[in-house]
């Protein structure tokens, strides 16, 4: 579904991602782990042409997009939750999530039936549809960046450190909410975390990103058992 | 229930601004609420760019001026009817919004702020120069006023009504347009560019679509301003009023339409009532336009409610303290 072939990406000339190449197949939960700094966002920003990679190639449904804007890239449905749930803090909710269609040219209807499938999904967001984003608590912020990503019909779905700054109830709901827009609406999902563990136990594959490289994949059972990875992200 | 009430207040408001040139006329003061009504246009336009996306215009006086100018010339060289003025001012809005707004919101901050301000200078200073086409200094006089088959709208109450048509015309259609797709994403980018661009909005094309809105509203404000004055110089259309539209935004609450108008009212209105102060008149005003700045951020009739709640609850809680 979604293939990237030995990109590497620069910021001005510092090199963030080395001969990357990542693999997703049709209704996949992957995760790309790795500590802070490894490239795991500039992964994200290239394949969303926020920055674009010099070398490699990134194909999506089989058309090359690694040279096309961000727009168009959106357009194509792949959708990015970027980290540290950036909602519209002075929009209320329903304008947050109304944001979410603005690639798409919905009938009245079309949108209504949207926001339900939001509403089902998240009933938390419809209690508080009216309030402003910001006044949100941050899992809910969260939650509201995902539905909002739903909005427009996505092919793919990245969400980016979905666990960040949660606390550790609200990280379980959110890993269990992914698998949930993952088994009944049919998208592929990209999980990028720095908690690991999480990340490994609801994936099917993952890929492990160390400066700039990917330095270990394969299927997420195998990858939760290894001994490097226990050692360097599971803590023993 | 809500909703009624703000339907009567809206309507209390419309039935005063129908009856108050009955009751306070003469002509200064029926054409200064003429000139309000205009101002609350413009800033109308205004509040897409600068009170939604958060991008400072101060060239407001340079556009509202071609357009005068556009729909003035027309009429005084070619006989050219005002009401197709109308329609070249909202052109000339239209390419000002697309030719300044591609080179010029590629800057933000202090450098869009310049780039505003030196637009509007440029087009004074050829106003004055170019004396064959815009009567340099002197300005373009004995503008005609609108008419309606055959019948002239006279300066004076017909004109104001007239323009009350107008401004409650662009009053629902930015009404609309600030709920519509566009305001939220005018709102969008500048409350947070990341979130607004990885949803797929492209920001420099949603800026210049403000921008081009902002433009639009002032050239037809310009337009307007030129027939209900009658006499058009470039004088007028100086930085000072370009300040004055950005004023009347923040006294009337950033990004609030109503705000809008309030802050017009207030703006345009409230020097002619400090006239008594003689000369004193533009410092008490600044000076109270500056403290509003400072301490009501949110624009005065925002502050003005929440310093309301603020004495209901201190009232409120002595009252429950007494019992």
């Amino acid at each position: 579904m979604l293939s990237i072939k030995n990109i590497d990406t620069y910021y001005g000339e510092v090199q963030a991602l080395m001969d990357v190449s990542v693999e997703i197949g049709e209704n996949e939960i992957v995760a790309i782990i790795g500590s802070n700094g490894a490239g795991k966002s500039t992964l994200m920003k290239s394949i969303m042409g926020l920055v674009h990679p010099r070398k490699g190639s990134i194909e999506f449904k089989g058309e090359t997009i690694s040279n096309l804007n961000t727009w168009d890239v959106v357009k194509r449905g792949v959708i990015y939750i970027p980290e540290g749930r950036e909602v519209f803090p002075d929009l209320s909710v329903l304008e947050n999530l109304e944001m979410g269609a603005y690639s798409k040219k919905y009938s009245a209807k079309e949108l209504k039936a949207k926001l339900d499938m939001a509403y089902d999904l998240f009933p938390r967001l419809k209690e508080r549809q009216k309030q402003k984003a910001g006044s949100l608590s941050g899992g809910e912020q969260q939650m509201l960046a995902i539905a909002r990503g739903l909005m427009s019909d996505p092919q793919l779905l990245m969400c980016d450190e979905p666990s960040l700054g949660l606390a550790p109830v609200i990280v379980d709901e959110m890993f269990d909410t992914i698998v949930k827009v993952n088994q009944e609406m049919k998208i592929p999902i990209i999980v990028v975390e720095q908690n690991a563990y999480m990340a490994l136990t609801i994936s099917q594959k993952g890929f492990v990103m160390e400066n700039g490289r990917i330095v270990q994949s394969g299927d997420s059972k195998d990858l939760i058992s290894s001994p490097d990875i226990k050692k360097a992200y599971l803590g023993g | 229930m809500k909703a009624n009430r703000k339907t009567i207040i809206y309507a209390i408001c419309l039935i005063a601004a129908i009856i108050l040139p009955l009751v306070f006329g003469g002509n200064y003061f029926i054409s200064l609420y003429g000139q309000t009504l205009i101002n609350i246009i413009i800033v109308f336009g205004l509040n897409f760019i600068t009170g939604l996306t958060r991008n400072m215009n101060l060239g407001t006086a340079g556009i509202m001026a071609l357009g005068a100018y556009a729909s003035g010339i027309l009429y005084v060289k070619f006989g050219v009817s005002p009401w197709l003025g109308l329609a070249a001012a909202i052109v000339v809005g239209y390419l000002i919004g697309k030719g300044l707004g591609y080179p010029s919101l590629r800057v933000s901050g202090v450098y869009l702020s310049l780039t505003t301000i030196a637009f509007g200078e440029i087009v004074r200073l050829i106003l004055n120069n170019t004396m064959n086409l815009t009567g340099g200094a002197q300005g373009l006089s004995n503008l005609s006023s609108y008419s309606i088959f055959g019948f002239e709208i006279s300066r004076g109450l017909p004109f104001y009504y007239f323009l009350l048509v107008i401004m409650l015309i662009m009053l629902w259609i930015s009404t609309r347009i600030v709920r519509s797709k566009w305001g939220r994403a005018f709102k969008a980018i500048s409350d947070n560019p990341d979130a607004a661009e990885s949803l797929g909005i492209d920001i420099a094309k949603v800026k210049v679509l403000a921008f081009t809105l902002a433009s639009i509203y002032a050239s037809f404000g310009g337009a307007l301003y030129a027939h209900l004055m009658g006499y058009i110089n470039p004088a007028t259309f100086n930085f000072d009023m370009s300040i004055d539209f950005v004023v009347m935004l923040m006294v009337g609450g950033i990004g609030v339409v109503s705000g809008n108008i309030i802050g017009a009212i207030v703006v345009t209105m409230l020097p002619e009532l400090l006239r008594f102060l003689g000369n004193y008149y533009q410092l008490v005003f600044y000076l109270i336009a500056f403290i509003g700045a400072i301490k009501l951020p949110q624009g005065w009739p925002a502050g003005l409610a929440s310093l309301w709640k603020w004495i209901v609850k201190k009232t409120g809680l002595k009252s429950r303290k007494e019992g």
